[in-house]
């Protein structure tokens, strides 16, 4: 089933239903007319319960099922409708068919319907043809809008004398129906596409390192106040000794700068002091800690959670992330020189004194190492990327499915609706627009402005398209008060004009009727607009 | 150096004997080979020392105190050829004589910090012990100072994260430490 179709069927299966028919309703046509049987079978089963569906042989199969259902209703008996489905083979004459009930007892009413473009001539005895649209889909609504009239008691409108034809045109706005659209696109953009000035942070909260994840990685690090610290007494010395000594007889104090006490204070390694060899030994150590840290995260199970565009787009993102590092780094590397080139100024000889005036050292040695961190992060992200091809193949299956059914659903083109940011991240993984869909609910109602709309909008249509060959009429039926939606323009005049039992548009020709069809229960989930306009038989 | 010749069992012993297995068509085909021998760091420092030992192919060679004109030291060696010396397979280590103890003191100094003091008979060098955190880094110690009746290196050590003191891992057969 194509998305379409499921939309339609799930929005029309919890359709409002309607209560007692006032009429017998009967929907038939000819046994083997394959487009007549197909279109009684698009009727939602929803709506199944307010007629019954016969397909006959010959013209007496017919004659002795009406006899028999008015016999079986002896003195109940209700007038009886019956639509018959012309699709391939033209239908029967009726004439005989009604004649053989007489009035006062039963009265039937047959009103036929035809495939746009069928073939033969009209038979005699019907009160009404109607030409339904060549889409299916679209037949059945028109079909089923014709039901609705006729269970609400509404089938008689104020129509010419029988016996002429009609184009049948039918819409049947739902609330529901544009409700599940609309959260359709919302949920399909969200596991498809993110606003582009979020990508980044989005990508960096799913797969960047987070303050937790750096404050983990960093405490399990030795730091250089781990390190064996052997020289306290040899930097006491050092400083004692600077202080006396003057270089080559310039008269200048030699400065003790920050690297001289930390290499004497802490040994050395590599011709360098220990925290700056500690330094580099992380240096290339982090990589592989980054990586085992990462491999207890479940990078995959995060792909899945992610907008695709996302993951279509990983290797900018990761290389704009390592970027951002890089520039910092520069700037860590330029400050770490600056510090181990500073002077050395302790507030005393004594342990603590001597560490204290190492704080600064220490504080980007942090930044330092917290940088390198990142950076190891982000490469081994683009590793992990770059290895799991898996993980993009499934996500470019899963961009052309997706993107296929927004396309669709967009095409849809419900009206304007806002859409949500955002929304829960879903796994993708298994997402198809039809599962999607399946998955959706709706209550929605028409607000009154929306129906407004959609009135105004059939009205401005109506008046647009006046046929040459007699009036067009335009129904709407509504199922909640009429009251509800009146309003008054900016001059404080009525929008509509009230006419008996129904609503008129105050416009230009007043071809367009409201009507309320509170009995039918039909709530404000549906707003059906049909539109009959006299049928130029010639040329067909 | 050819390293991709079939690994031979060729064992030298602290106690200055060795064991030689391997088959004439191991170590390329040849007969005999050269065992070469020579000191990397001796207990009396006395220049450096070398061997070398013609070494049949048998399937079963055992020799007793052959070596025993070589002092008390660590040794590296391998199997050579005999007529270029060409190294056929990667060095081993051996220390031939007692291994020498270590022994080290921790004991609370201050606050978070612990004094810790490692004595040996033997002089040590920068990096003949090592500090090892339990994420695998490591960390060179210090040399040895000398002082009456050995050779000391102490230092302060934060208690923060587990670390242990080893012995660098080519000096393994000559040294161990012991915790007093």
């Amino acid at each position: 089933m194509g998305l379409q179709s499921q939309l339609r069927e799930q929005s029309r299966r919890d359709l409002p239903q309607i209560g007692q028919p006032r009429q017998t309703m009967v929907l038939a046509g000819w046994k083997g007319d394959s487009l007549a049987e197909n279109l009684c079978e698009a009727i939602p089963q929803a709506f199944q319960p307010l007629y019954k569906r016969y397909l006959f042989g010959t013209a007496s199969e017919l004659t002795n099922r009406l006899g028999k259902m008015i016999a079986a209703a002896g003195d109940q008996a209700t007038p009886i409708y019956l639509i018959w489905v012309w699709g391939e083979r033209p239908a029967p004459d009726f004439r005989s068919v009604i004649q053989s009930f007489h009035k006062p007892f039963r009265s039937v009413t047959v009103d036929v319907c035809r495939v746009n473009d069928a073939s033969g001539a009209w038979p005699g005895g019907y009160r009404y043809g109607y030409y339904l649209h060549s889409d299916p889909a679209q037949a059945a609504d028109e079909l089923l809008s014709l039901l609705m009239l006729a269970a609400t008691g509404r089938g008689t409108l104020d129509l010419p004398p029988a016996g002429q034809n009609f184009q049948l045109r039918t819409t049947l706005y739902n609330s529901k129906e544009r409700d599940l659209v609309r959260q359709l696109v919302e949920q399909l953009k969200g596991l498809l596409e993110i606003d582009q000035a979020l990508e980044l942070e989005r990508f960096a909260n799913a797969f960047g390192p987070n303050e937790e994840d750096m404050a983990h990685l960093y405490q399990l690090l030795p730091h250089p106040m781990d390190l064996p610290i052997p020289g306290i007494k040899r930097l006491a010395t050092l400083l004692a000794g600077k202080e006396r000594s003057f270089i080559g007889g310039t008269g200048q104090h030699a400065d003790v700068t920050v690297q001289d006490a930390l290499e004497a204070f802490f040994g050395t390694s590599d011709n360098q002091a220990l925290p700056e060899y500690l330094r580099s030994v992380l240096q290339r150590e982090l990589p592989s800690r980054c990586r085992s840290y990462l491999s207890g995260l479940d990078l995959e199970r995060r792909c899945y959670q992610q907008p695709i565009c996302i993951l279509r787009n990983w290797r900018y993102l990761v290389s704009r992330h390592k970027e951002s590092i890089r520039g910092q780094r520069e700037e860590n590397q330029k400050k770490c020189g600056n510090v181990l080139r500073g002077r050395f100024t302790p507030l005393g000889t004594g342990f603590s004194a001597l560490l204290g005036a190492m704080n600064d050292y220490f504080k980007i040695w942090k930044e330092f190492m917290y940088c390198e961190l990142k950076k190891a992060w982000w490469e081994e992200v683009d590793k992990i990327f770059d290895e799991n091809s898996e993980i993009m193949r499934e996500a470019t299956a899963a961009y052309h499915r997706l993107s296929n059914g927004l396309a669709i659903a967009t095409r849809l083109n419900m009206g304007p609706y806002v859409a949500d940011s955002g929304g829960i991240p879903i796994d993708w993984r298994n997402k198809t627009p039809e599962s999607i869909l399946s998955g959706l609910f709706s209550q929605a109602e028409f607000s009154r402005d929306e129906i407004v709309q959609i009135i105004q909008n059939a009205q401005t249509q109506s008046d647009r398209q006046v046929p040459a060959e007699g009036m067009r009429e335009t129904w709407m039926l509504y199922g909640g008060v009429l009251d509800e939606i009146n309003d008054f323009d900016d001059q404080g005049r009525p929008v509509f004009r009230k006419k008996g039992e129904s609503l008129a548009f105050r416009g230009a020709t007043g071809h367009l009727r409201i009507l309320s069809f509170q009995n039918a229960q039909m709530g404000r989930y549906v707003l059906w607009e049909i539109q009959i306009t006299p049928a130029n038989e010639i040329g067909r | 150096m050819d390293l991709q010749l079939k690994p031979v069992d060729l064992q030298l012993r602290p106690d200055r004997t060795y064991n030689a297995v391997w088959q004439p068509a191991e170590l390329g085909g040849r007969g005999k080979i050269l065992l070469i021998i020579s000191s990397v760091r001796l207990v009396i420092p006395n220049g450096r020392q070398r061997a070398e030992i013609e070494l049949f192919a048998s399937s079963n060679y055992v020799r007793r105190n052959i070596l025993s004109s070589l002092p008390d030291g660590l040794y590296e060696y391998y199997p050579a050829d005999t007529v270029t010396q060409e190294q056929l397979q990667a060095k081993k280590y051996v220390f031939f004589g007692k291994k020498r103890q270590i022994t080290v003191s921790r004991v609370q100094e201050n606050g978070e910090f612990d004094r810790v003091k490692l004595f040996s008979t033997l002089p040590l060098q920068a990096g003949d012990c090592i500090l090892r955190y339990t994420s695998g880094i490591c960390i060179p110690l210090p040399e040895t100072k000398e002082e009456p009746g050995g050779y000391v290196v102490d230092f302060l050590l934060r208690r923060r994260i587990e670390c242990t003191l080893c012995v660098a891992d080519d000096l393994n057969d000559m040294f161990e430490l012991k915790y007093v």
